[in-house]
């Protein structure tokens, strides 16, 4: 079985390439576009599940690739996933065990950044509104646009996708995170080369790339659009966007400081901060000099005192490995920091904060499987339990995520052989 | 009447070579100039056997990574006898990516370094297999001695590294 997917993979491309030599540029078919997309990087390759097999394959959450999900007030989760060059919505109202027949979000194919960095985005709204937002992969080696589209009827139906950068430029608008405010407005943050292409014009060096945003203050009907967040971010990694209880939302992000160091930055977006000028606050000091691609973004979640809990990957002179740590925006100093794995076969670091309860979620390699792991802390971080093997997979396997149901919570994994799992963790 | 037929049939097999001959042309230029190997759990141990007593760099890199490709022109540019036979390139990407790999190791002209694809369903076995104390970073490049010890350099390699290296190698008695 492996061998018959590995020669039809293997077919394909030398396909594609013929016909792009017979076109040309620029020439290519649209029908065919979605499916030349490639395989992307640490996400599940072609599934190995029987129900996936074959061109009459349906699209599910468990076939296509890099699913995100949310859970709304009655419980019922979304899943959004990339197939055939379509954003696809299945929703499932028995915590993963069944799927809806799925819904093209877009209903014209387009070729989609789908690896773990880079995948479509969900966010829920109050009055049944369905956010979701992911890459479209435009000509040229990493080149995209923003792309976006709502639903306004609990994802029965979608708006026409818009892309959401004004700046077309054939460069990199890509790695867009997507959250809503207190106040119901809606942003979408994306990393941006085009400071970066002015620079090289004009031969001068520009550290990594910039980081724009958009805003919507009318459920995702409009956007205010192309505002510059900062300069000098790292260029590929996924940023992680979150709500504090009050309903304000910051940014933490892989920054390129002097020096080409690769430390982390966090911070508020605001009516009286819309943009970070000079460097930005940094959120863990790890001192990490590469001129390199880690590939490898943070995530954040925040407690009842808006204290920041962040998980991150660094290899600096100060930790290695996946790192644990609060940032407090009061004293602007980082606290608590530990190290989750140090392990270098340890990756994709997790954390959602629940009450007093704090979580984090990774992937580590064993030598032979995969294994997904959990850590637990019920005061804060003030003290940690010993870390859980949740599962294990000998193929493939995408980035593990969290979803929250209310005060229940969930680790969700994608993987080669067995689809989209859930494991209750809470 | 024979005669005719005998010179449509000649102009019909000169016709046929002609196809012939450009569909050759067109299959030589999508198919020539790359040979990218499978890089598999195995493929180390091959690698270092074949050029054991050798002092040789193996470069891993990605399509995915911009300052890869940084280092690719590099590599390119640096390219000599020397340095030939001294390299191998591996791509971390995977299968999936084979046919937008050939094209970018043609169009950076490195396809006369020995080069290699990722090649299994969880790619960190690869990595695993390459080095267990690797975190995945690229680009990775290893080092090695005559004597089959190596030393491992994470961020893109500069010039003058390079060259360093080069000249050390070749120029100490082994």
């Amino acid at each position: 079985m492996k061998n018959t997917y590995k020669a039809v993979i293997l077919f394909l491309p030398r396909l594609a390439l013929v016909l792009a030599l017979l076109h040309q540029q620029g020439a290519a078919a649209a029908n065919a576009e979605g499916d030349k997309m490639k395989q992307g990087h640490g996400s599940v390759k072609q599934s190995l599940l029987v129900e996936c097999q074959g061109a009459t394959a349906l699209p599910s959450p468990h076939c296509g690739r890099t699913p995100s999900q949310a859970i709304d007030k009655q419980g019922k989760a979304y899943a959004v996933f990339s197939q055939h060059g379509h954003i696809y919505l299945a929703t499932s109202t028995d915590q993963g065990k069944t799927y809806s027949a799925p819904i093209a979000v877009n209903q014209r194919a387009e070729a989609i950044y789908d690896d773990g960095e880079n995948r479509p985005k969900i966010v829920l709204g109050d009055n049944n509104q369905v956010y979701v937002s992911w890459t479209h992969k435009t000509p040229g080696r990493y080149s995209g646009n923003v792309r976006f589209a709502r639903s306004t009827d609990g994802g029965n139906s979608f708006s026409a996708p818009i892309t959401i950068n004004k700046d077309k430029a054939v460069i990199s608008h890509r790695f867009d995170s997507m959250a809503l405010d207190g106040k119901g407005r809606l942003y979408l943050f994306w990393i941006d080369k085009r400071d970066k292409q002015a620079a090289e014009l004009t031969k001068q060096t520009y550290l990594g790339a910039s980081i724009y945003y958009a805003y919507s203050d009318d459920q995702g009907a409009s956007f205010q659009s192309d505002f510059k967040w900062v300069d000098n971010s790292c260029e590929c990694c996924r940023i992680a966007i979150a709500a504090d209880d009050q309903g304000e939302v910051a940014i933490l992000w892989r920054h390129v400081y002097p020096g080409s160091i690769r430390d982390h930055a966090i911070a508020y977006i605001s009516a009286e901060q819309t943009s970070i000028t000079g460097l930005p606050p940094i959120a863990a000091s790890d001192d990490w000099k590469i001129e390199g691609c880690p590939h490898h973004g943070p995530d954040l979640s925040f407690d009842g005192n808006n204290r920041a809990h962040m998980a991150w990957f660094t290899q600096g002179e100060k930790h290695k490995g996946l790192m644990y740590g609060q940032y407090d925006f009061a004293t602007q100093e980082t606290v608590l920091m530990t190290s989750i794995d140090s392990r270098p076969a340890a990756s994709r670091p997790q954390v959602q904060v629940i009450g007093k309860q704090v979580f984090l979620l990774w992937k580590r390699f064993n030598g032979e499987s995969m294994d997904l792991m959990l850590r637990r802390s019920d005061d804060l971080a003030q003290s940690w339990q010993a870390e859980e093997l949740i599962a294990s997979t000998f193929h493939g396997s995408d980035h593990p995520d969290f979803l929250r149901n209310g005060d229940q919570l969930f680790a969700t994994w994608h993987t080669q052989a067995d689809g989209l799992l859930w494991f209750r963790v809470r | 009447m024979a005669a005719l037929t005998k010179a449509s049939n000649l102009a019909f097999i000169t016709l046929k070579w002609c196809l012939s001959l450009i569909l050759l042309v067109i299959v030589s230029t999508v198919e020539a100039g790359v040979n990218l190997k499978p890089f598999e759990s195995t493929s180390l141990a091959s690698i270092e056997q074949t050029r054991q007593g050798e002092a040789f760099v193996m470069v891993l890199w990605s399509i995915e990574c911009p300052p890869c490709l940084k280092e690719l022109k590099l590599l390119s540019r640096l390219k000599d006898a020397n340095l030939l036979k001294r390299l191998v390139l591996v791509s971390t990407d995977g299968e999936d990516y084979r046919a937008e790999l050939e094209a970018l190791i043609k169009s950076e002209q490195v396809a006369d370094y020995e080069n290699w694809l990722f090649n299994d369903p969880l790619p960190e076995r690869l990595r695993y297999n390459i080095d267990p104390s690797w975190y995945g970073e690229l680009p990775r490049a290893y080092f090695y001695n005559a004597e089959g010890q190596r030393y491992a350099h994470s961020g893109i390699l500069t010039e003058a590294a390079l060259v360093a290296w080069l000249a050390q190698e070749t120029s100490s008695p082994k």
